[in-house]
């Protein structure tokens, strides 16, 4: 039903479709190389539990699974607390900054991204809500992208070119934190049930019986 | 092209996983504010008290003590068995002379009076001439 109505597409349906598909393939590629980032860092992250937990594991100071989970918790929010309170401390920074400015301009309702007063004055930045002035499609409505700003500084946006990368920064590195968190915790309960774990595969108990039945018999005879 | 499936897989992998990391990483950064602030007021309290957030639990001061113990034993040991004899020597802070010691060895030789030992040398040469 669809096949004729591909076939009779135009030059330009063709151009957009070919777009859309390449939009699709970058953002897929994005979102890959940001998870693989953000597994690489997790994963980088997680041995430092097996460091915090090593030596009462090793010298059996702890000895089940619900002791070294609650040990290991301890541990792994108070080493949170070290890496985090930069990020924050950052953040806080940026944020003094923002209220600052609003105290002096009286102006509250200030954003400190913005394209036109703020951090975002820096950046090249499109509108994707313009007006498309050629045909209407039915099944899917592509609207114009329009170029909202150049690079250009404001002396007015001095509070948001200080918060900004404040923010930006601190935000990234308070998520690099968090993530490390929430893989040293995957990492925790997977080594708690490592640890503590018994198995029974190839164990053959008549066989175990006639073992310590030769030994002792060995030592009866030796006696 | 084994190589390239295995990342396209990944990358797809990455791609659906994304979302889930995403919101749980989310969820621990709200609760991580509010725990960074329950910290922060109790490091606050511990630092009154000489403590820090992660040095003092039970377990890594039973860590301490067992880790310190073989340490203490072996020198225990040292000092009952010293096998140097530097190690017995005891230095005292005072002055003093050294104390020389009186030799009262006995003579190997046997002492024979002067004149005796004159006669009978005299009469050796005589006899030993005759």
């Amino acid at each position: 039903m669809f096949i004729p109505t591909l076939v009779s597409l135009s030059d330009n349906d063709k151009r957009l479709i070919f777009s859309a598909l390449l939009i699709v393939i970058i953002l897929l590629v994005v979102i890959a190389l940001l998870g693989y980032v953000l597994v690489r860092v997790m994963k980088w992250q997680s041995k430092k539990m097996d460091t915090l937990i090593h030596d009462v594991v090793v010298n059996k100071i702890i000895t089940d699974r619900k002791h070294l989970i609650r040990y290991g918790r301890v541990k792994n929010w108070a080493l949170f607390f070290k890496q985090a309170y930069i990020p924050i401390l950052i953040a806080i920074v940026g944020l003094i900054i923002v209220i600052i400015h609003n105290a002096v301009y009286n102006y509250w309702s200030y954003n400190p991204f913005s394209t036109y007063d703020g951090f975002g004055t820096l950046f090249w930045t499109w509108k994707f809500s313009g007006n498309f002035t050629g045909t209407d499609y039915d099944l899917v409505r592509f609207q114009v992208i329009v170029l909202d700003n150049t690079p250009h500084m404001v002396a007015s946006a001095w509070a948001g070119y200080i918060a900004g990368p404040c923010f930006v920064i601190g935000g990234a590195w308070y998520i690099v934190a968090v993530s490390s968190l929430l893989a040293r915790t995957v990492l925790l309960y997977k080594r708690s049930k490592e640890i503590f774990e018994k198995s029974l595969a190839g164990y053959n108990q008549s066989e175990a019986d006639n073992k310590t039945e030769e030994v002792s018999s060995d030592n009866t005879t030796t006696n | 092209m084994g190589n390239f499936f295995k990342n396209l897989g990944k990358g797809i992998g990455y791609f659906f996983a994304f979302p889930g990391l995403i919101i749980a990483i989310a969820l621990y950064a709200v609760v991580g504010i509010f725990v960074f602030i329950f910290q922060f007021f109790k490091l606050i309290f511990l630092f009154f008290t000489g403590r820090t957030l992660s040095s003092d639990l039970p377990e890594d001061i039973e860590l301490k003590n067992l880790q310190n113990k073989p340490v203490e034993e072996e020198k225990e040991q040292d000092n009952q068995l010293s096998l140097y004899p530097s190690d017995s020597i005891v230095y005292s802070s005072d002055y003093s002379s050294p104390i020389v010691e009186e030799k009262n060895e006995e003579p190997t030789q046997e002492v024979v009076p002067l004149d005796v030992l004159d006669n009978n040398e005299y009469d050796n040469k005589e006899g030993g001439e005759n």
